[in-house]
């Protein structure tokens, strides 16, 4: 029964990844689209492209970190309204870290796809009216 | 010796391979000084961003080499171009392009610590630049809450936070009203001037002439001709006596510019080779879309064809709503496009007041209507019942050098003839004045 739950835990976990994954991946990717002109204009300006890579991953990291700290914050709430409930939870150093590197594993990978795209851009065409940069 | 801040030699530049390559720029060379001012005009597709481009090492040339202060800007790896662009040249754009997130301050400032200043002492020279540029109240104000002029102040305030040798400005009045776009100019002018900075400047707008020390016809692709100016008076009375030579200096150039064609054919003589009277006019605005048709001979031609005929099948308009035809108050209200002796307050409220006005051309057997401010959507030839152009001028801001496009479409396709359509909303061709040339 306790090898049981263990497994359900653990898919749960997984799922919780890339749910989590897919959110921030789509989130920062918006967002950089978003920004794609001005990126360009940076570009354009003198920016280097590990600024902007820089200014990416910090999207990402900022988007973890807000989903983490909403998440424990609902963990709190749990512990606090737990008395109904015939579960017992333990959150130990541990296992916050272990939340957080993959809060961070997250942010890197969510962040792949938008710095593909930064990299991409064209410091040109801030010239070029009526078109996406 | 004069040391040249950039100097573009026999530079070329080519997009794609093959059948399908273009040559947007074809041989340039330019040379340009410090503290000059060189403003590159010339119809659209003429080459003149993608020159502006690699002026700015934004862009490589395909062939030719582009030196700044001596160095082969054009041979160095992409790499150091970002530092090159940072620290060397200013750019100032149409479209402000600010960051919209930042406020104004924070706009300049970052140019300066993308170069290395630290953020307190970056935030130091952008508010000085800033203070300087007479936007010391809009610090903290966000671009949308700015003026069109104030973000292209704060635009150039960016240009010119890390002191670039050169500033390079593609169509920078565009998006201002002509008072405001006077301002920056002179804004420009006196940078170059008293900080000794080069000025490149784009545009399309033939009312910044007077403040470019040369000027630079670009036509597909190549240098067409050039003016070294030193007229500056225009400048000393608030630009109204500069938006009068200016006026006149654009007449001179669509003069020139029609010097190789045949000689026009006089008004009465080109009304009686079409069988009508002096006077009346066979152009028409058509429901959804003006009509502006050549007005010579070759109309009645224009007219039979489905693109150009009238679409409300109305009868053509009465005399005097165009070109030849005009009115006794279109003839006063043209009187001021004659030089004047002297500045009259008609002629120097006229670009503001007669915002549709039309030229016409009858060079030879080319017979050109031109509606000024009215972005033209397509060119059909009537003879080939063809379209010959298509979006030529559809979002830009007009300044009155339709004639030239409309010249240069018959130049290249080799028609005789063709009919201009422009949106109504532009049109009210009723109420134009007629401007021969």
């Amino acid at each position: 029964m306790t090898d049981m739950s263990a497994e359900i835990i653990s898919i749960m976990n997984v799922i919780g990844f890339v749910v989590g994954l897919a959110v921030v991946a789509l989130t920062v990717y918006i967002a950089t689209l978003a920004r794609r002109r001005e990126h360009g204009v940076l570009k354009a300006l003198g920016a280097r492209n590990r600024v902007l890579y820089r200014v990416v991953l910090g999207q990402a990291v900022l988007s973890v970190a807000l989903g983490l700290a909403i998440g424990l914050a609902f963990t709190g709430l749990s512990l606090v309204a737990r008395t109904d409930l015939n579960l017992e939870l333990a959150i130990t150093a541990a296992s916050l870290a272990k939340v957080g590197l993959f809060a961070a594993v997250i942010a890197g990978l969510a962040a792949i796809l938008p710095i593909r795209q930064v990299a991409g851009l064209d410091p040109a065409a801030v010239f070029r009216r009526g078109v996406a940069t | 010796m004069t040391t040249l801040t950039l100097d573009v030699r026999d530079a070329t530049k080519r997009f794609g391979e093959g059948d399908t390559a273009v040559t947007a720029v074809r041989g340039v060379s330019l040379a340009v000084e410090p503290g000059e001012i060189v403003l590159i005009m010339g119809p659209s597709g003429s080459g003149k961003t993608t020159l502006l481009s690699m002026m700015g090492a934004l862009l490589k040339p395909t062939e030719g080499s582009i030196h700044l202060d001596g160095t082969e800007i054009s041979a160095l790896s992409e790499g150091r171009l970002p530092d090159i662009r940072l620290r060397h040249f200013g750019f100032v754009f149409q479209d402000f392009n600010l960051l919209s997130a930042l406020s104004a301050l924070e706009n300049v400032a970052i140019v300066a610590e993308l170069a290395g200043l630290k953020g307190r002492a970056a935030r130091d020279k952008a508010t000085e630049l800033l203070t300087d540029l007479g936007l010391g109240e809009r610090l903290d104000f966000l671009p949308e809450k700015l003026s069109g002029g104030e973000k292209q102040r704060v635009a150039i305030a960016r240009a010119l936070v890390n002191d670039p040798a050169l500033i390079l400005a593609d169509e920078p009045t565009a998006n201002l009203d002509s008072k405001i776009g006077h301002e920056i100019m002179r804004l420009l002018r006196r940078i170059a001037k008293e900080q000794g900075r080069s000025v490149v400047i784009v545009s399309h707008d033939q009312r910044i002439r007077d403040i470019a020390d040369r000027v630079m016809w670009l036509e597909d692709g190549t240098f067409q001709g050039h003016r070294h100016d030193g007229d500056r008076s225009g400048l000393r009375d608030g630009g109204r006596a500069g938006a009068c030579r200016q006026r006149r200096a654009r007449r001179r150039d669509v003069r020139l510019l029609f010097a190789r064609l045949p000689r026009r054919v006089p008004r009465r003589q080109r009304a009686q080779r079409r069988g009508q009277r002096p006077g009346t006019s066979q152009l028409v605005p058509a429901g959804g879309c003006a009509v502006v048709a050549p007005a010579s001979g070759i109309n009645r031609s224009s007219r039979s064809h489905p693109a150009t005929a009238n679409r409300t099948g109305e009868p053509d308009r009465a005399p005097g709503h165009f070109g030849l035809g005009r009115s006794a108050q279109e003839r006063r209200r043209t009187r001021c496009l004659k030089p004047p002796r002297r500045l009259s307050t008609r002629c120097a409220a006229w670009p503001s007041t007669a915002r549709q006005r039309s030229s016409s051309f009858t060079p030879g057997r080319r017979t050109i209507s031109a509606t000024s401010r009215a972005p033209i959507r397509s060119a059909r030839s009537p003879s080939a019942g063809s379209q010959v152009a298509t979006g030529i001028r559809s979002s830009q801001r007009t300044d009155g050098t339709e004639a030239m496009w409309m010249r240069n479409i018959l130049m290249r396709t080799g028609e005789a003839e063709a009919a201009f359509v422009v949106p109504v909303h532009h049109g009210r061709i009723g109420r134009l004045a007629a401007r021969p040339w």
